[in-house]
Formats: structure tokens, C-alpha cells, sequence
């Protein structure tokens, strides 16, 4: 067999709006607006430098079906790039970008071939030699609810690397739609070497060898919930067929979430002092990189009640992006968030013989779905609306969490009170 | 209590009523409107806490005044739970009227808020006091006292107030959320307009398409353009190459032209001309050195004559070059031995006088030799300090008994002054001073009691005085037969002024009944002090105090007399004269008995001083012997090492240490002596060495230790021999080597010689001059043909195969016809230029609009906007969910807490109001942190206020409370009668059966007067009675 080497990464996402963001000063805004494109050319990039074979991109190229043609001209001389050098790219779409999508018309270099809704086998050559054979499949639509798996064809009859491009969700995470859903034995049954997956956002390899399976990530952060590094799997295939992976950051803004405790903090000045301390550091361990990094005030102290009401948390915000530096790297804080609780020993409040002892201890007893239909007037379901999430055990975590919220809460005015 | 009876003297339409209450708990008293029930209610009310004031609220509700007119007043007759009988009788007057209370125990108004408990009379009429007009007005509950027990089941709520958090938590709900409003409903429209402009912006790509069709449209027609663009480029670059060939192709021609006529040189040596020219001139340059090598090789051979190299010194090369060394060594050594003789000489000297310093015995000190010196000074230092810590404790005591000497005798002359004033005093009673004091202290009181006396009987006196003026005193002024007397005959007076006409009389008429209303009036006044008689009774009662205080005083001064042994009381005088004999024997004797104690003191600390004396004698003693034998022991020690017995310690160790300092010295004379010996040794060796060298030099000699001159004189002699030594060795070098190189330049001459010559017959010349002329031509036509190579090396057209075409070109064409073609071209390619120009433009245009639509693509931003609303949705739907989840643990909560936590009295106001509302509700419940009550339904889910409640229902709770309060107040004090006054008239037949039957329940615990003008309401409670076996009392009015 021959050596090879090959890029995998999914979910560009390229030109994708970022969530989450409240306010920006212009130089966040138009570095966050660049960053998937910036990504994509680092992926680019790091094709030529590390004069890979081919490349891999595992759907959800745009974020939304209604691509712009910016995005489309972007990804298109990408991809020029490559073929120009050599470089072969094997693409297929996913939910995001699916086939019946609003397109524009290009002229796709020769070296780029994009899967269809049917599956198809593809070999990857180096010169005239093939080097492996590559098995991919395109969303038609959005919304693939069924397991694409079945629809794949067999391998051919030579003895090249197989390799398997897919859009979707292994074991249901339920952090993202369950497009394609599938499973990983369901993987391991088709006969391949490698799955280059996409659609979960974080990176992680499902199986390591016998397949080789894996999730890439997508190649920047885009909002608070897609923190730390991201980027693409660089696979070097040997004589022997074993395959080596070797994870690659491409991301030009990094998402970070901290949270700061406000125990033994006494003043707002204090508080400044130690949300600019952290975010600095933070900074220095990004590698160059803007940083956006959404802080996240927790624990109880004496600072809460000066947190609650009033605009003071956003007096704080002000404060520290005042602070910061607005030539890159730079550092957002993106939103500053309120999780503190009162100095008051809820545990042994709730000991107590009273009226507020009876309610802290009420709350045990109480099933989160009891207040299910309370909450049906806003968590609707309807479209367009909110709702709760359909997992059993991540609705009934979540209403635990605002019970135990509302408990403080009625401690503390309670404690006003008293 | 239970009411027995009521006597209504006087009060509303009854006159001298009375009401005789039967025993048994249920008394119904029955009579038609107007017939005075509710006064009834009032009379009661009336005489448990008094009239009302007129400012009070309630006044008209009870004010029932006389119909009869007169002061209204009656009884209640009441047994107390413990059996006692009253009557408590009240009359109209001030502050409530006057109560009297009879019976078993008297008194007012105290012993009858003692009867009832101290009940509060607000209480009174709100709970046991009841007519409609406080069931219809719900208020009547909240008295503070009242209000406070209906309401403690909120009792662990503390001072919180509910309503006020959960209006918080709904305020911040409903500003998030609510069925018409709310921020999270007007950014959920928000949204949805996001999301039809997202849509509709999908329209602008087709107008995007078009700009892509016409930009692909000008980018073919831009790639024509430039293809023909480049070809005219290109012939033009032709046209002008050809022009810029033109004069170098003329040049080229002219060479070839002038090198045909110039000589080829064929057989000429190649660079003749060069070679010979450089060989002359080397010849030339090899003559004139070897002349000037000559002339520098003899004054070389001068030079070495004059150096002044010494000969004996290159034998003695080796021994002057030790010599040199030492010199530094030598001229030290010289210079240290006389100041180390001058020190052996002063350092002998010093042991010499050392010897004879010391205060011993020994004259030499060398005696010790051998001996540990060290040892000797430590074991004399211990021997020293003994003796002197021997004298020093011997002194101490000395001192101390000379001390105690003079405190012995001091102690004694004391006591011999105390003894003599002792002796001194004079008139020293017998008596103790106790005695005396007692007896002293008796005559005091014995003074006092007389004194007493004096005033007792001087007080008697006074009132047997005023007793007697008193009697007298008894004045008809005090009678009003005066005044009558005066009046009657003003009267007269007037009567006859008036029959007579005389206008005087008639004044003096008026004057005198003026006169008799004033004097009554002023002995009204008088007579509101104390009567004369009452006066009198005080005086009397005062007479009999003083008799028995003076009957006391009587037997006091017996019982002093019979102390102080007197059978007759002394005067006042006397009694003070005693007392004063007594203190000045009482002075005396504190004199004499404070100096007997200080003699006793002062014997004792004489004795004391005087044996501590006999003690410290003894110690002195022993420290004197101590001392001797410390000093014997010295003295041995110095004579055991033979010195001076006289030396104290300090100059004993003064001498050792005088001593080991002359060994030392001794040390040291014997070093220096060693080191005199051993310089002078070394001087003579280096000088023995010297002496040869200056001898076979022929220089001057020295005398013994003073050859330091003699050396350095060497030492500057050899270093200038070695320096022309150097220089001589150097000319010969140079000498030599010129020799040898003047062979070789001779050769290389005779070298060129033969090259020029050969020059010459190679180019077949006879002379120099022929071979230059021949040379000069045959270099120009090598010049002219190096121009031609430039030529064609800068312009490679005009010789590659590149150029054939150009070259041919040239031939054909003049310069002239390529400036024509020139200028076509030119035109043509500004055509071009244009027009390429104007599709740029338009290309940049189109561009342009599909850069600013790509720009500002609206999808991108409205995206942001709907992902930053979505997330301040989710963020404001947490907030919302907590705070209603909050909100239903709050209520749900406190409904859970209302169930468990209500009182004993809402448990039994329910119970009652269950019974009086057949079932229909199913309890009456206070809300928690509220007060407020809420009744709830059989089905336990509807929940009301009372103020919903029909009227006859609002009246069935509010008497269901009443009860309840009865039976709470009841728990820990006196049952109080209830007064019930047509509590029913608004409830169905149904319910007010159901109440009856409370009625009767409740008078099993309680009496029970029920006042009704309705038939009804007896027969059903004494329907309601028959199953209990009771009949109510009827009574009729």
C-alpha cells in the first residue's frame, strides 16, 4: 500500500453569524466576522504546508442553507488553491448545506468533487497511482432524520485505504440534531478504514482503529458554548495501512467561558481587578489568538447583593472592555453573568422550624414535571417558540436547576425581610 | 360567672324589673320588638364595665337612658365558679357611675374585673356580647386582641410579609411574560419579523446572478481586447528594436572595413610590445638594487666596529645572570642586618632591668625555668580570690554588728521614754475603758430620754390645751340659725321698708339677706375642712399616742437609772456633767492604755535587737577565723614557690605575669641571633662569587657587605653589552643574507638580457625602434577588432541566429520606412487601449455592485440579530421560569402550611361553621402572612373571602368565630354568660336549626341568654334541646 497522507475537517460553517454576542466594538465585530473565513484559509494553508494528498471536508460547509455568494466565492478559491497545487478535495454537504439549497453559479475546479444524495466510490490518486478509495454522501434536504448507512455501496475489489465521509450523529448526542442517526457498531460494520465524520462540534475520535472514527470539530469557535481550540485531524496513512492522527488548531478567535468566584471579594473594584486579572492570563495561554470569553460570576459573598438589581454587573462589563486592549490580540469579554447566591447557609436555613424552613424543604419533595405545565405558557413548543428539551433527564436537570435557583431567590427575600 | 339575677331599677323602658335567671345554662328570653331585649343586652353590658361616655363610638348603641327620666341604675346578681355570691349594683355618674359590689366579699370596680377575669370590655361586646348588628360587621374581629388570636396561625411567618415578596416575584414574571405583555412576547414578534426579512432577502440573489452574467460577458470581450493588444505590443517592440539597431549595424560595417587594412602581425610575438617594454624596465630596476645592496653591506661592516661587546662576560654569562637575580635579595639582607643587631642589643637589655623588677625573692627568672607558669598564676588566682572574699565577708559583718549596736541601744532609749511617760500620767481610773464607755453611753440616752419626757408632757400640754379651746370653739357661727336670724330680720326689714316706702329700708333689707347668704355660704366653705367634732376625735386619738409614748419613755429612764445605779434621776445639768467626768476619764484611760501597749512593743523589739546582736558578735567571730586561715594558706603558697610572703593576690599575679613576659623576650633574642648568623652568611657567598667576575672586567672591587654599588654597576655593564651583543648579531645577519641574494639578482639580469634579444629576432627587426613602430600597428588593428566584439556583444542581434531576420530586415529596409511603420502601430494600439480602457471600467462597476451586495448582505445581519434576540429570549425565559417556579413554591407552600398550621381556634370556628352551614363549606382558614381569612368549600378547591359570602352565610362565619373565641377565651379564665340578641333573623330555616343546635352544644359549656322576639327560634332550640334532655328557661317580657 501506499503512504499517504490527508486532511479531514468538517463544519466550516463558513460566514456563520455568531451567537450570543450582545455588543461588540467594531474590531470584535469585524474579526469575528472574518473569523470562519480566516479558519477556512488556515485550513487551507496547513493543506499546502503539510503537502497533503487530498482533503476531506465532512458537510455543513456554509451555515445556512441560503448561502451567501461571498461565502461561495471564498470556499471556491480555496479550493482553486489546492487544485492548483495538486490537491484533491472530497466534500460532501450536511444539514446546513444540503443539495436543495440556494446556490450560485460556479465552476468548480477540476480536482474538487462534491458527493451527491446517492452514495458513490471515488478514488484518490497521487499522479496516475490511486492511493485510496473514498465513499461519501450528501444531504438532499436539512432534515435527515433516517440512517444514511443502509444506502452505501460496497467497497471494490482492490486492496486501497477506505475511507467513509459522513454527516452525522453517532449515539444521539443531543447537543445537536439527530441527523443520519447511527451508531458506531453500525460504522464498524461497513467494511472501512477510516470515518471522517462531521457534524458534532467537538472534536473526538469514536474509535481508534479498525475504524479509525472521528469528529474533527468544527474549525472555529462560534459561540460561548464552543470553547477551546479548534480545527482539523491531519491522518497519515503507513505501508501497513495504520493510521496516525494529529489534531490541528485553525481557529483565529478563541471561545472561552470562565467562571470567577466572589468569595472574599469585598468591592466592585475587586471584582474588576480579578475578572481583568484572569482574562489576561487567559490571553497569554491563547497563543497569539483573539480571545472572546464570556465570565461567568459565581459563589456566595457579601459582593451578591450588590450584583442583584441595578445595572451594576453591566457597569462591571463596561469597566473591564474599557481596560482591555483594542489592537489584536485582543481580548472581548462578551458578557459578564450573574450566578451568585446571598451569604446565606441554605442547608441550615431550610433546617430551620419556620415558614421558610417548610418551603427550602418542600423543594425535595418536589418532582421537576410538577411544574411542567406552570412552564407550558413560555416553553411552548410551538414553532418559532421555546421549549423544554425532549430528553427526560436534560428537562428534569434543567427545571431542577431553576428550582434550586428559586429557592435562593426565595431565601434571599426572605432573609430581606427577616 | 353566671348571672342569677337582674334588678333594672331604673334603665330604658324598665322600672324596678327584675329578671330572675334560673340555674341551667340556656335562658330564652322572648318578647316582641320594642319590648326592651336588646336594653336587656345593654343593662348587662352596663353593669360589668359602666356607663359609656358620649364620645365613645358605640354610645348610641347602648344608650338606653330612663324612660322615666332620673339616673339610670341597677344589679346584677352573679355566681363565681368557685360558689361566691354578688351583687354588683350601678348607678349613672361620672367615670362610668358608681358600682358597688355585695355579697360574700365587697369592694367596686376592681373586684368586678376580677369576677369577669379582666376582660377587656371591647372583647366583651365582640365576642360575648353578640347582636346582628356585630355579625354583620366583620370588623368587630379585628380588635387587637382578637384579631391577634384569629390570626397566629401565620405564628412562625414571624414579621414577613408574603403578599409583598410574591407581588415582587409576579412583578418580575409578569414584566417578562404575561398573557397580553411582557418583554419576552415583544421579542418573540421581534423575531418573527427577523425571520420574514431574513426571507425576503433571499430575493436579492437573482439580481446578484445577473451582475455575475454580465461580469463573465466583460471579462471575454477583456481577453480579446488583450490578445490583439498584445500582438500590436509586440510589433511595435519590432519596429523600435529595428530603429535601435540601425546605428550599431552602420558601426559594424566601418570596423570590418579599417581592420582590413592594418598588418595581421603574424610572426610578431604575441604581446611583444608589452614584454619588451616590461623587461626593459625590470632590467633597469635589477641594476639599481644591487648597487644600493652594495652600499648598505659596508656600513654594516662600520657599525659592528664600534659596539662595545665585553669579553669577559660572555665566560661569566651564567654566574652575572645569578647575580642579577640576587641583587634585590642581597641589598635587603644588607640593609636588615644593622636593625637586627640594634634589636638583639635592646632586647638583652630589657631582660637584663627585667630580672631585677620583680618583688621576689629569686633574682634570676630563669629559676622558673621549666616550671608551668600558667598553672601557678591560675592556682594562686583561686588562693587570691578565697583570702579576698574571706576579707570581704569578714568586713560585712563587722559593718552589720556595728549596725545592730547602735539599733540595740536605740531600742532601749525608747523604752526607757515610753516607761517614764507611762509613770507620768496622772488620775488613771480603775475602770476599763469599756466600762466607761457603757456607762457614758447610758448617761447619753438617759439625757435623751429625759429630753423626751420634757417634750412629751410640753405636746400634752398643748393639746389638753387646744382641746380645752376647741370645746369652746363650738361657735353658733358654725350653725345656720345666724344666717336665718340675719335673713329673718333683713326681711322684716324689707317687708316694712316696702309697706312704708322707705327706699333706705329696703337697701338695708337687701344689704342684710346679702349679708346672711355670704356668712352662710362662709361657714359652708369652713365646713368643708374638718367638722370642730372630727377635730376633736383626731386630738384625742394624738393625747392617746402621747400618753403611751410617754409611758415608754418613763420605764426607759428606770431601766437606765437601775444601769447606772442611781436611785434618783439627776438633773439635765447633772446628767451632762457626768457625762463630760466620764469622757475625760475615758481620755485618760485610752492614754494610758495606748502607751502601755507601746512600752509592751518596745520591750520586745529591744529584746529582739539585743540577740540579734549577741548573733552577728558570733558571726564575726567565725568570719575573723575564716579570714586568718585563708591568709596563712596564701602565704604558704607563695613561699612553696619562693616568692615574696608580703605580695598581696593582685601583685602576686602582676609579678608571674611580669615574669613569662622576660621568657619571651629571651625567645626572641635567641631568633634574632639565629637570623644575624644566617644573613651574614649569605652575604658572604654572593660576594665570594662577584669578586672573580670583577677581576677578569677589570672593574673595581668592594669592601665586605658594601657590594650592592659594585653589583648594580654590573648589572647596567652586562645589560649594555647584551644590547650591542643583539645589534652586532643582527648587522652580520643582514650582511650575510644580501650576499647571497646579490648572486641571484645577478642572475635574473643576464635573464632579461637574453629575452630582449630574442624579442628582437623573433620579429625579424634589428633595433628597438624598428620593433616598437611594427608593435604599435599591428596593436591598433587588435584595438579596432576588441570594439567590434563590444559592439556585437551588446547588441548579439547583429551576429546570433536570433537576429537573421533583423539583419536581413536592415539590409532591406531604411530607417526611414521603419519610422513610418512605426507610427501605424502606435495609432493602432491607442485604439485598443481605449477600448479596453471603457470595459475595465465597466467590469469595475460590476464588481463594485456585487462587492456591496456581498457586503452588505442583509441575511448576514439580520441572522446576528436573530441569534442575539434568541439568546436574550433564553436568557429572560431562565428568569421567568425561576421566578414563577418560585412563585409556586411560595403559594403552594403556604397553602400546605394553612393546612397544617391553623390554630385551635380556626379548627373549632370551622368545625361550627361546617355545622351551622350544613356542610356546604368545609372550613374557615387564615391566610399565612395575611391577615385576612378565606373560607373554603365541602370540596376543599373553592376559596373565598368572606366579604364574597351572601349575607346570611357572612353572618353564620362570623358567629361561628364568636363561638369559637368563646370557647378560646374560655380555656383559661372564668366562663363569661354569651349574649345572644336575634343572632338569626337572616338564617334559613335549615341553617338556623343547624344553629340552634350550636346554641345548645355551646350552653353545655357557657350560660347562654338568648334574646329573640321569634317564636320560631324557642321551639327549635328546644327541638335542638330534646336529644341533650335539657329544656331552656322561656322567659317571657
Amino acid at each position: 500500500m501506499q503512504e499517504f497522507r490527508f486532511i479531514h475537517a468538517a463544519d466550516l460553517h463558513i460566514d456563520s453569524p455568531f451567537k450570543g454576542l450582545k455588543s461588540v466594538n467594531p474590531t470584535v465585530s469585524k474579526a469575528l466576522q472574518e473569523a470562519t473565513f480566516q479558519a477556512f484559509e488556515n485550513l487551507v494553508n496547513v493543506c499546502l504546508e503539510r503537502r497533503v494528498d487530498f482533503l476531506l471536508i465532512a458537510g455543513d460547509v456554509y451555515d445556512g442553507a441560503d448561502r451567501a455568494p461571498r461565502s461561495q466565492l471564498r470556499f471556491l478559491n480555496g479550493l482553486k488553491k489546492l487544485s492548483d497545487a495538486g490537491v484533491d478535495a472530497f466534500v460532501v454537504h450536511g444539514n446546513h448545506d444540503p443539495l436543495n439549497g440556494q446556490y450560485s453559479r460556479m465552476s468548480w475546479p477540476e480536482r474538487v468533487h462534491t458527493f451527491k444524495e446517492v452514495p458513490s466510490w471515488v478514488t484518490a490518486s497521487r499522479g496516475n497511482i490511486p492511493i485510496a478509495n473514498i465513499q461519501g454522501v450528501s444531504y438532499p434536504r436539512s432534515s435527515v432524520v433516517e440512517n444514511l448507512l443502509p444506502g452505501f455501496v460496497s467497497p471494490p475489489l482492490d486492496n486501497l485505504f477506505k475511507i467513509g465521509l459522513l454527516h452525522c450523529n453517532v449515539g444521539g448526542n443531543s447537543n445537536h440534531d439527530n441527523y443520519a442517526p447511527c451508531t458506531v457498531d453500525d460504522l464498524c460494520q461497513m467494511n472501512m478504514d477510516y470515518w471522517a465524520l462531521g457534524h458534532i462540534h467537538t472534536r473526538q475520535t469514536l474509535k481508534q482503529a479498525n475504524p479509525t472514527i472521528v469528529y474533527p470539530g468544527n474549525i472555529q469557535g462560534r459561540h460561548p458554548g464552543e470553547t477551546g481550540p479548534h480545527g482539523c485531524v491531519l491522518v497519515e496513512v503507513d505501508q501497513n495501512g495504520s493510521v496516525g492522527t494529529e489534531f490541528i488548531e485553525l481557529d483565529v478567535v478563541r471561545w472561552e467561558s470562565i467562571e470567577v468566584s466572589i468569595e472574599n471579594i469585598q468591592g466592585i473594584d475587586d471584582l474588576v481587578n480579578r475578572i481583568t486579572d484572569r482574562l489576561v492570563r487567559l490571553q497569554s495561554g491563547a497563543d497569539g489568538r483573539d480571545v472572546v470569553c464570556r465570565v461567568t460570576l459565581s459563589g456566595r459573598g457579601p459582593l451578591h447583593g450588590q450584583l442583584v438589581g441595578g445595572n451594576t454587573i453591566s457597569v462591571v462589563e463596561e469597566e473591564i472592555r474599557l481596560n482591555q486592549s483594542q489592537e489584536s490580540p485582543w481580548i472581548w469579554l462578551e458578557r459578564l453573568s450573574d450566578k451568585t447566591f446571598p451569604e446565606i447557609d441554605l442547608e441550615h436555613r431550610a433546617n430551620q422550624d419556620d415558614f421558610l424552613g417548610s418551603i427550602l424543604r418542600e423543594v425535595d419533595g418536589s418532582e421537576p414535571d410538577d411544574f411542567r405545565e406552570l412552564l407550558a405558557e413560555v416553553f411552548s413548543g410551538r414553532r418559532h417558540q421555546l421549549k423544554l428539551p425532549e430528553d427526560d433527564a436534560q428537562r428534569k436537570l434543567l427545571i431542577k436547576e431553576w428550582m434550586e435557583r428559586a429557592r435562593w431567590i426565595l431565601a434571599e427575600k426572605f432573609s430581606v425581610q427577616e | 360567672m353566671f348571672i342569677t339575677r337582674l334588678d333594672l331599677d331604673n334603665y330604658g323602658p324598665f322600672i324596678d324589673k327584675k329578671l330572675e335567671i334560673p340555674s341551667g345554662n340556656l335562658t330564652i328570653i322572648i318578647g316582641p320588638n320594642e319590648a326592651g331585649k336588646s336594653a336587656l343586652r345593654a343593662f348587662i353590658r352596663m353593669v360589668l364595665f359602666g356607663f359609656l361616655n358620649r364620645r365613645d363610638r358605640q354610645f348610641d348603641f347602648y344608650d338606653y337612658p330612663p324612660v322615666r327620666g332620673g339616673s339610670s341604675s341597677g344589679a346584677l346578681s352573679v355566681t363565681s365558679a368557685n360558689g361566691k355570691f354578688y351583687t354588683i349594683r350601678r348607678t349613672e355618674g361620672t367615670r362610668g357611675g358608681q358600682v358597688i359590689v355585695s355579697g360574700d366579699d365587697s369592694g367596686g370596680q376592681e373586684l368586678v374585673d376580677s369576677l369577669i377575669s379582666g376582660l377587656d370590655q371591647d372583647v366583651y361586646q365582640n365576642v360575648f356580647s353578640i347582636s346582628i348588628g356585630e355579625l354583620q360587621e366583620f370588623n368587630t374581629l379585628n380588635s387587637g386582641e382578637v384579631k391577634e388570636r384569629i390570626y397566629s396561625a401565620g405564628l412562625g411567618v414571624g414579621s414577613l410579609n408574603l403578599p409583598s415578596i410574591l407581588n415582587e416575584l409576579k412583578r418580575e414574571s409578569d414584566n417578562l411574560w404575561s398573557p397580553r405583555s411582557g418583554q419576552i412576547r415583544h421579542w418573540f414578534t421581534d423575531l418573527t419579523k427577523l425571520r420574514e426579512e431574513l426571507s425576503s432577502t433571499q430575493l436579492g440573489l437573482a439580481q446578484y446572478e445577473d451582475l455575475g452574467g454580465r461580469e463573465h460577458e466583460i471579462n471575454e470581450q477583456l481577453s480579446e481586447s488583450r490578445v490583439v493588444l498584445l500582438k500590436l505590443h509586440s510589433m511595435e517592440s519590432r519596429k523600435k528594436k529595428m530603429i535601435e539597431l540601425r546605428g550599431s549595424w552602420d558601426k559594424l560595417l566601418e570596423l570590418e572595413r579599417q581592420i582590413s587594412l592594418l598588418p595581421d602581425g603574424e610572426g610578431f610575438p604575441y604581446q611583444g610590445v608589452s614584454i619588451f617594454k616590461q623587461s626593459k624596465l625590470k632590467r633597469n630596476e635589477l641594476q639599481e638594487m644591487l648597487s644600493r645592496g652594495d652600499e648598505i653591506k659596508d656600513e654594516g661592516i662600520r657599525k659592528i666596529s664600534y659596539l662595545g661587546v665585553i669579553e669577559a662576560f660572555l665566560l661569566y654569562e651564567h654566574d652575572i645572570e645569578r647575580l642579577r637575580n640576587e641583587i634585590s635579595h642581597y641589598e635587603s639582607a644588607a640593609k636588615d642586618l644593622p636593625n637586627l643587631k640594634n634589636s638583639l642589643l635592646n632586647e638583652e637589655e630589657r631582660i637584663s632591668e627585667g630580672g631585677k623588677a620583680f618583688r621576689t625573692n629569686r633574682n634570676d627568672p630563669g629559676l622558673f625555668e621549666g616550671m608551668d607558669i600558667e598553672a601557678i598564676q591560675d592556682e594562686l588566682t583561686v588562693q587570691g580570690e578565697k583570702l579576698t572574699e574571706s576579707n570581704i565577708q569578714l568586713k560585712r559583718v563587722s559593718d552589720q554588728l556595728e549596725g545592730m549596736d547602735k539599733a540595740e541601744s536605740l531600742a532601749k532609749e525608747e523604752l526607757k521614754e515610753a516607761i517614764r511617760d507611762r509613770e507620768r500620767l496622772q488620775g488613771v481610773p480603775n475602770q476599763s475603758l469599756e466600762e466607761l464607755e457603757l456607762e457614758s453611753e447610758s448617761l447619753v440616752n438617759l439625757h435623751a430620754a429625759v429630753v423626751d419626757q420634757t417634750a412629751i408632757e410640753q405636746e400634752l400640754r398643748n393639746l389638753n390645751f387646744q382641746l380645752s379651746t376647741l370645746s369652746r370653739s363650738v361657735h353658733p357661727w358654725n350653725t345656720k340659725w345666724i344666717p336665718l336670724t340675719i335673713l329673718l330680720l333683713g326681711a322684716i326689714i324689707l317687708t316694712g321698708s316696702i309697706v312704708f316706702g322707705e327706699f333706705s329700708g329696703v337697701i338695708s333689707g337687701f344689704v342684710m339677706a346679702g349679708l346672711a347668704s355670704g356668712l352662710y355660704f362662709w361657714t359652708r366653705g369652713e365646713d368643708l375642712g374638718t367638722e370642730p367634732t372630727s377635730f376633736n376625735r383626731t386630738l384625742k386619738l394624738d393625747q392617746g399616742k402621747l400618753a403611751h409614748r410617754s409611758e415608754g419613755v418613763r420605764v426607759e429612764i428606770e431601766s437606765l437609772l437601775s444601769r447606772l445605779q442611781l436611785k434618783e434621776l439627776p438633773s439635765e445639768r447633772e446628767i451632762i456633767e457626768h457625762n463630760n467626768a466620764r469622757q475625760r476619764q475615758i481620755r485618760i484611760r485610752t492614754r494610758f492604755d495606748e502607751i502601755s501597749e507601746k512600752v509592751k512593743n518596745l520591750t520586745h523589739q529591744h529584746e529582739q535587737a539585743h540577740e540579734i546582736l549577741m548573733e552577728t558578735e558570733s558571726l564575726v567571730e567565725l568570719k575573723n577565723l575564716e579570714a586568718q586561715q585563708s591568709n596563712d594558706q596564701w602565704v604558704l603558697s607563695l613561699e612553696k614557690l619562693s616568692l615574696d610572703p608580703g605580695l598581696t593576690p593582685l601583685s602576686a599575679i602582676s609579678v608571674l605575669g611580669g615574669i613569662r613576659s622576660l621568657r619571651e623576650q629571651e625567645r626572641n633574642a635567641r631568633e634574632i641571633r639565629q637570623r644575624i648568623s644566617t644573613i651574614e652568611n649569605y652575604l658572604k657567598e654572593i660576594e665570594g662569587r662577584l669578586s672573580p667576575i670583577l677581576i677578569a672586567s677589570g672593574l673595581p672591587l668592594f669592601e665586605t657587605t658594601q657590594a650592592l654599588g659594585a653589583l648594580d654597576d654590573l648589572q647596567n655593564r652586562y645589560a649594555q653589552h647584551k644590547k650591542a651583543e643583539i645589534d652586532k648579531r643582527l648587522l652580520e645577519d643582514q650582511i650575510e643574507k644580501w650576499e647571497s641574494e646579490r648572486n641571484l639578482r645577478i642572475t635574473e639580469l643576464e635573464g632579461i638580457e637574453k629575452k630582449i634579444l630574442g624579442l628582437l629576432q623573433s620579429a625579424g627587426c634589428s633595433d628597438e625602434h624598428s620593433f616598437l613602430e611594427l608593435g604599435s600597428r599591428i596593436s591598433d588593428r587588435e584595438n579596432l577588432q576588441l570594439q567590434m566584439e563590444e559592439l556585437l556583444r551588446n547588441q548579439p542581434l547583429l551576429i546570433n541566429e536570433e537576429g537573421t531576420s533583423f539583419r536581413e530586415e536592415l539590409k532591406k529596409e531604411s530607417s526611414e520606412e521603419t519610422e513610418a511603420y512605426l507610427q501605424e502601430i502606435n495609432s493602432d494600439i491607442k485604439r485598443i487601449q481605449q477600448e479596453t480602457d471603457k470595459l475595465l471600467g465597466d467590469q469595475r462597476s460590476v464588481q463594485d455592485d456585487r462587492d456591496r451586495m456581498e457586503r452588505s448582505n442583509p441575511s448576514e445581519e439580520i441572522q446576528s440579530h436573530i441569534s442575539q434576540l434568541t439568546e436574550e429570549i433564553e436568557e429572560a425565559a431562565d428568569r421567568w421560569a425561576v421566578s414563577v417556579i418560585a412563585q409556586k413554591m411560595l403559594t403552594d407552600a403556604r397553602e400546605k402550611y394553612q393546612r397544617e398550621k391553623q390554630g385551635p381556634l380556626l379548627e373549632s370556628a370551622s368545625r361550627y361553621f361546617k355545622q351551622f352551614t350544613k356542610g356546604r363549606y368545609s372550613r374557615v382558614e387564615s391566610v399565612i402572612g395575611e391577615e385576612r381569612l378565606q373560607i373554603v368549600d365541602s370540596f376543599d378547591k373553592f376559596k373565598d373571602a368572606p366579604s364574597k359570602l351572601s349575607r346570611g352565610t357572612a353572618e353564620q362565619l362570623l358567629l361561628a368565630m364568636r363561638f369559637a373565641l368563646i370557647d378560646e377565651y374560655s380555656r383559661n379564665s372564668e366562663p363569661m354568660p354569651v349574649v345572644l340578641d336575634d343572632v338569626m333573623v337572616n338564617f334559613d330555616p335549615e341553617r338556623a336549626q343547624a344553629t340552634c343546635e350550636g346554641i345548645v352544644e355551646l350552653s353545655s359549656r357557657h350560660q347562654v341568654i338568648l334574646l329573640t322576639c321569634n317564636p320560631e327560634t324557642v321551639r327549635r332550640i328546644q327541638i335542638a334541646s330534646e336529644p341533650l334532655d335539657k329544656r331552656p328557661t322561656v322567659i317571657e317580657i
